[in-house]
C-alpha cells in the first residue's frame, strides 16, 4: 500500500499561526513538518496551531516527530495548539500526555480563540 | 641579548635592551661622521677647528660612558650574582668588573682630554711634561688592560694557555722591538727634558704596546659566540685607539703633529667603540657566555675550535720575519754598535727563544694529542668489536626466534588443518546423523504430530523415528546414544536401522522390539556404549498407545491439567544381552498430548547455571494449553527463555509431540479457533499501513466498535513496524506472518518475525515519560510497545532462536471497559 506522504502548509491568522497538515504522520514526515514549522516560526508568533484535520494516520514515529515540535516550542516559549483530531488520535494524545502541553480543540475558530486570548 | 643572537656571534637584536645598543651604535657613527665632516671641510679658523677636536675627543666618549656604568645603577650589581649567573666565580666577577675597569679607563681619557682642551683652548698653550692631561691619558692603560683582562672566558686546559701565553709572549716581544727603535728608544735618547718627562714620554709608547697585548688578548681567547660581538668592537676600538696613539707618538717625535686631523677622529671613534663594546659584555647572556660551547651548537663548536688553531697561532709567526728584517736593518744603519740596536738584538733573541719554547710546548702537546687520539682510537676500535659481536649475537637470536616461530607458525598450520578435518569429519558425520532423520513428521488423521532436532556443536547420538507398521499403526521412537561424536553417530546409525528392521520385520510389540533389537546390538556396541530409546506404537483406530522403555527419560502425558509419566521398566539397549522389557498401554482422549523428549532438553542451564530439570518440564506440559500454543513451540518458547541469548548448547535437543486432536473434549475448544487471515507481509518500511488495513478487512465481518477496530489497528501497525525493523532488519526476503484467530471470547493477532535475540518484555523496557522525554531524560523514540499496550486487552511476547510472537489480545464481550 503506497503511503501517503505528509503535505504541510503554513497560514497566518488573527491570534496565530496555522499549520495545515495533510496525508500521514510517520517517520517519512520528518523533513516535510521540520520544513513548515520553521516557516511558521519564521515571523516569530505567540502560539502555532496544528491542523490535524487532514491527517488520516500517525504512529509512533509520528509522536516522535509531534514531540519534537513540541520541544522546540517549548525552547522557544511557544504555545502549541491544535484541533481536527480525531477521537482515536486524541486517546492517544492523552495516553501519551502530548495533550498536557498541546491544547487540543475541536475546531480553528475555538483554537484561534484561545490562542488570541493568551 | 638574546641567547640565540649571541650564539650567532652577531650584535644583539629586539628587546629594549637591543634597541638601546642600536640607538647607541647609531649616535656612534652619526657624531663621527660628523667630526669627520668638520676635520675635512674645517669651517672657520684653525683654533676653532683645534677647540672643536678637542672638545669632541672627550664629549664623544663622555655620552657613551652611562654604557659601561649603567649597571652600576642597578641594585642586584651591589648585591652580588644575579640569579642567572652560573659558572666559575671568576667569570661572574669579570662579568661585573670588567665594565666597569673598561670604563674607568674611559673615564680616565675624558679627564686627561679635558685637561689637555683647556691648556689648549683656554690658556691657549700646550701642556706642560708632565701635567694632569698625561695622569689622565696614562691611567686609561692600567684600566684598559684590567678589563680585557677581567672579561668573562671559558676554562681552557694548561697546555693551551701555555702556548697562547707564549703566542702572546712573541708578540709582545717583536711589538716592544719595533716600538725600542723606532719610538721608545728614540724618546729615552733625548736630552732636553727632564727624568720625569722623559719617564712620561715613554710611557705612552708603552701604553700602546699595552693595548697591543690586550688585542693580542682578545685575539687568542677561546672561542665565546655569546661575547663575540663584545670582543670585536672592544678590538677594533683598541685599535683605532693604538693606531691614533702610535701615529701622535711618532708625529710628536718629529714635532709634526698638530690638533685637527683624521687621527683625532680615531681616539673618539675608539674610546666610544670600547664603550659600546663593553655595553656588549654588560648584555650578553650570564652564564652562556662561557658554556655555550658546552652547551651545545657543536658544529659552530668545531668550527670556532678550528679558528683557535689555525690563524691566531699564526699571527705570532707573523711578527718573525719582521723582527728579522729589523734586526738586518739595525745591523746596517747602527753598524752592529749602539743602544738601539742592542735592544733590537736583544728583541730578536729573545724572540728566536720563544719560537724555540713554542715549538717544543707545540711537539709536546702533539706527541700528548696523539697519544690520545691512539687511545680513543683504540677506545673506539674496541667498541666497534663489542658493536660488531652485540650485532652478531642478536642476528644469531633474531634467526632463531624466526626459525621458533616458522616452527610454531607450521604447528599451527597443521593444527588449524588438523581441526578443519577433524571439523569436516564432524560436518559429515552430522549431515549423515541428520540425513537418517525423518524430514517431516506423519500426518495421521485426528493426531499432530511435531518434532524437533537441534544438534549440539558436538556430534551427538539422539535421533528419532517414525515407523509406518502394519494395520495402520505408527512406530514412535526416541533415543539418545552414550557419547559423542563419531561413535555416537554410528552407534546411532545402527540402532536406527536395528530397530526399523526388527519393528517393520513382524513383531510389533514394543517390548518384544526393544528385547530383540537389544540382541543385536549388544555385540555390535563397544562395551563402555549403550543407547536409551522409547518406543511406542499408535493405534489409531484404538487412540491407544503401546510403549516399552529401554531405560530413556519418561514421556511426560499432558492429560485433564496434569503432566503424568509414561513409565515402564527397562535396561538401555546394548548393555547386557537377554533383557526383557516391560510392556504399557495407555488410550489419549481428545485434547491429550504426549511430550517424548532427549535429556538435552531437561539438562539445558540457564545464565547462572541451574539446570532446566524434570520437575520445570512436567510443570509446563501440566500448565500447557494447547488453545493458546502447540506443546512444541510452547516449551520451546520457554526453553530459550530459560538459557540466555549467548547460550552454548551442550547436548542434542529432541523433541517429539503426539497430540490427539478432535473428538469430543476437543471439538468445541477447536471450533472457537477460527482463521480469519493468515498474512505474509514483505519487510519493507510502510507495509504497516497495509498489515493494518488487512487486519481492519478481516475482521470487518465481526462487528467491531470503532474505537476498539481503531486501537487494534494501531496496534497491529505497531507490532507490525517493530517486526519488520527490529526482527526482520527490513528484510523484504524475510516477510511478516500475521495470523488473525477468532476464538471463544477473544480476538488474537499473532504477528511473527524472523527474531535473533530474545525479545523485548513488555513489562521489562522503561515506560516512556514525554516530560522525560522533552527535558532530555529519554530517548524521543520508544513509544511504539507503550502503545501497543494500551491499545489492546493482552499483549504477549514470546520467542526463541528461530522466530518471535506478539500477540495481541482484544476481548470481544465487555469492550465498554477495555481500554
Amino acid at each position: 500500500m503506497p503511503a501517503k506522504h505528509l503535505e504541510a502548509s503554513v497560514r497566518r491568522e488573527w491570534g496565530g499561526t496555522v499549520l495545515d497538515l495533510r496525508g500521514e504522520i510517520n517517520g517519512f514526515a520528518q523533513e516535510a513538518l521540520n520544513a513548515a514549522y520553521a516557516e511558521a516560526e519564521a515571523t516569530d508568533p505567540e502560539a502555532i496551531i496544528l491542523n490535524f484535520g487532514g491527517v488520516d494516520y500517525i504512529d509512533s514515529a509520528g509522536i516522535v516527530l509531534i514531540g519534537n515540535l513540541l520541544a522546540k516550542a517549548r525552547a522557544s516559549k511557544r504555545r502549541l495548539l491544535a484541533y481536527g483530531l480525531s477521537n482515536h488520535y486524541v486517546e492517544i494524545f492523552d495516553i501519551t500526555r502530548l495533550s498536557d502541553f498541546v491544547s487540543i480543540f475541536p475546531d480553528e475558530q475555538s483554537a484561534l480563540s484561545e490562542a488570541s486570548v493568551s | 641579548m638574546k641567547v640565540g643572537t649571541a650564539r650567532n656571534g652577531r650584535p644583539p637584536q629586539d628587546s629594549a635592551e637591543a634597541r638601546a645598543f642600536w640607538r647607541a651604535a647609531a649616535m656612534i657613527v652619526l657624531f663621527n661622521g660628523l667630526l669627520i665632516a668638520w676635520v675635512l671641510l674645517k669651517p672657520g679658523s684653525d683654533r676653532m677647528l683645534a677647540a672643536v677636536v678637542n672638545a669632541a675627543e672627550f664629549v664623544g666618549p663622555l655620552l657613551v660612558l652611562p654604557l659601561c656604568f649603567g649597571g652600576l645603577l642597578r641594585r642586584r650589581w651591589w648585591r652580588g650574582v644575579s640569579q642567572t649567573d652560573v659558572g666559575p666565580a671568576a667569570v661572574t666577577i669579570g662579568r661585573r668588573w670588567a665594565p666597569v675597569l673598561l670604563g674607568m679607563g674611559i673615564l680616565s681619557w675624558v679627564l686627561g682630554q679635558m685637561v689637555f682642551t683647556y691648556y689648549e683652548w683656554v690658556l691657549r698653550q700646550p701642556p706642560p711634561l708632565p701635567s694632569l692631561a698625561d695622569v689622565g691619558f696614562l691611567s686609561v692603560y692600567p684600566f684598559l688592560l684590567l678589563g680585557i683582562l677581567l672579561l668573562p672566558a671559558r676554562p681552557v686546559p694548561v697546555e693551551s694557555r701555555t702556548r697562547i701565553a707564549i703566542d702572546g709572549l712573541m708578540i709582545m716581544t717583536a711589538a716592544v722591538t719595533f716600538s725600542w727603535y723606532f719610538v721608545l728608544g728614540p724618546i729615552m735618547q733625548q736630552g732636553t727634558e727632564t727624568t720625569l718627562a722623559k719617564a712620561v714620554s715613554a710611557a705612552y709608547p708603552l701604553g700602546g704596546i699595552v693595548l697591543i697585548a690586550c688585542l693580542v688578548i682578545l685575539a687568542l681567547r677561546p672561542g665565546e659566540h655569546a661575547l663575540l660581538p663584545a670582543v670585536r668592537l672592544l678590538a677594533l676600538g683598541l685599535t683605532l685607539i693604538v693606531v691614533a696613539d702610535s701615529n701622535f707618538a711618532y708625529w710628536s717625535l718629529h714635532d709634526a703633529y698638530a690638533t685637527g686631523t683624521l687621527l683625532d677622529v680615531g681616539w673618539s671613534l675608539g674610546y666610544m667603540l670600547v664603550a659600546l663594546g663593553t655595553f656588549a659584555v654588560r648584555l650578553a647572556p650570564t652564564g652562556e657566555a662561557t658554556t655555550a660551547d658546552e652547551q651545545g651548537d657543536v658544529p659552530r663548536a668545531a668550527s670556532s675550535l678550528a679558528e683557535q688553531r689555525v690563524w691566531p697561532s699564526l699571527l705570532a709567526y707573523v711578527l718573525v720575519p719582521a723582527v728579522g728584517v729589523l734586526l738586518v736593518y739595525a745591523w746596517r744603519h747602527s753598524a752592529g754598535s749602539g743602544s738601539l740596536a742592542l735592544g733590537v738584538y736583544l728583541g730578536g733573541a729573545l724572540l728566536i727563544g720563544l719560537v724555540l719554547l713554542r715549538q717544543v710546548l707545540t711537539i709536546v702537546e702533539n706527541a700528548r694529542l696523539y697519544n690520545q687520539q691512539q687511545r680513543t682510537y683504540r677506545e673506539v676500535e674496541q667498541k666497534e668489536k663489542e658493536v660488531r659481536q652485540l650485532n652478531k649475537d642478536l642476528e644469531k637470536r633474531v634467526a632463531e626466534r624466526t626459525e621458533q616461530l616458522k616452527a610454531a607458525m607450521a604447528k599451527q598450520q597443521q593444527e588449524a588443518q588438523e581441526r578443519e578435518r577433524i571439523e569436516q569429519e564432524l560436518r559429515v558425520a552430522r549431515l549423515i546423523q541428520q540425513t537418517l532423520l525423518p524430514k517431516s513428521a506423519p500426518e495421521l488423521s485426528g493426531y499432530q504430530i511435531a518434532a524437533y532436532y537441534r544438534p549440539a556443536r558436538e556430534v551427538g547420538g539422539d535421533f528419532y523415528d517414525f515407523l509406518e507398521l502394519e494395520d495402520g499403526l505408527l512406530g514412535l521412537v526416541v533415543g539418545d546414544t552414550s557419547g559423542k561424536g563419531i561413535p555416537a553417530a554410528m552407534v546411532m546409525a545402527n540402532t536406527r536401522s536395528v530397530l526399523r528392521a526388527v519393528a517393520q520385520g513382524g513383531d510389533v510389540a514394543p517390548g518384544q522390539v526393544l528385547a530383540q533389537a537389544n540382541e543385536i546390538l549388544y555385540p555390535d556396541i563397544p562395551s563402555n556404549m549403550f543407547v536409551t530409546c522409547f518406543y511406542g506404537v499408535l493405534d489409531p483406530s484404538s487412540d491407544s498407545l503401546t510403549y516399552a522403555n529401554a531405560g530413556h527419560d519418561l514421556p511426560y502425558l499432558h492429560r485433564n491439567g496434569n503432566a503424568e509419566e509414561l513409565r515402564a521398566r527397562g535396561m538401555p539397549l546394548g548393555l547386557m544381552p537377554g533383557m526383557s522389557y516391560e510392556e504399557k498401554k495407555v488410550v489419549l482422549n481428545a485434547g491429550e498430548s504426549v511430550l517424548f523428549y532427549s535429556d538435552g532438553l531437561v539438562e539445558a542451564h540457564d545464565p547462572e547455571g541451574e539446570m532446566f530439570g524434570f520437575p520445570r518440564l512436567r510443570a509446563l506440559v501440566a500448565e500447557h494449553d494447547e488453545e493458546e500454543h502447540s506443546l512444541m513451540d510452547f516449551l520451546l518458547e520457554e526453553l530459550y527463555s530459560f538459557v540466555a541469548e549467548s547460550w552454548e548448547q551442550e547436548d542434542d535437543i529432541t523433541l517429539m509431540t503426539l497430540g490427539k486432536i478432535g473428538g469430543t473434549v476437543t471439538a468445541p475448544r477447536n471450533r472457537t479457533r477460527r482463521t480469519l487471515a493468515e498474512l505474509s507481509i514483505p519487510s519493507e518500511p510502510g507495509n504497516e499501513r497495509q498489515a493494518m488495513q488487512e487486519v481492519a478487512r478481516a475482521v470487518s465481518g465481526l462487528g467491531l466498535p470503532e474505537r476498539t477496530l481503531e486501537r487494534l489497528k494501531t496496534a497491529v501497525a505497531e507490532a507490525t513496524m517493530n517486526a519488520m525493523e527490529h526482527g526482520n532488519r527490513y528484510d523484504p526476503d524475510v516477510p511478516v506472518k500475521i495470523q488473525v484467530w477468532l476464538l471463544e471470547e477473544s480476538l488474537l493477532v499473532r504477528i511473527i518475525d524472523r527474531g535473533g535475540s530474545p525479545p523485548p518484555s513488555p513489562n521489562a523496557t522503561e515506560e516512556p515519560d514525554l516530560e522525560d522525554k522533552l527535558e532530555g531524560r529519554q530517548t524521543p523514540r520508544g513509544w511504539g510497545l507503550f502503545l501497543i499496550k494500551n491499545m489492546v486487552d493482552e499483549l504477549r511476547v514470546s520467542g526463541n532462536p528461530d522466530h518471535h510472537t506478539v500477540e495481541l489480545v482484544t476481548y470481544l464481550k465487555g469492550d465498554d471497559d477495555a481500554g
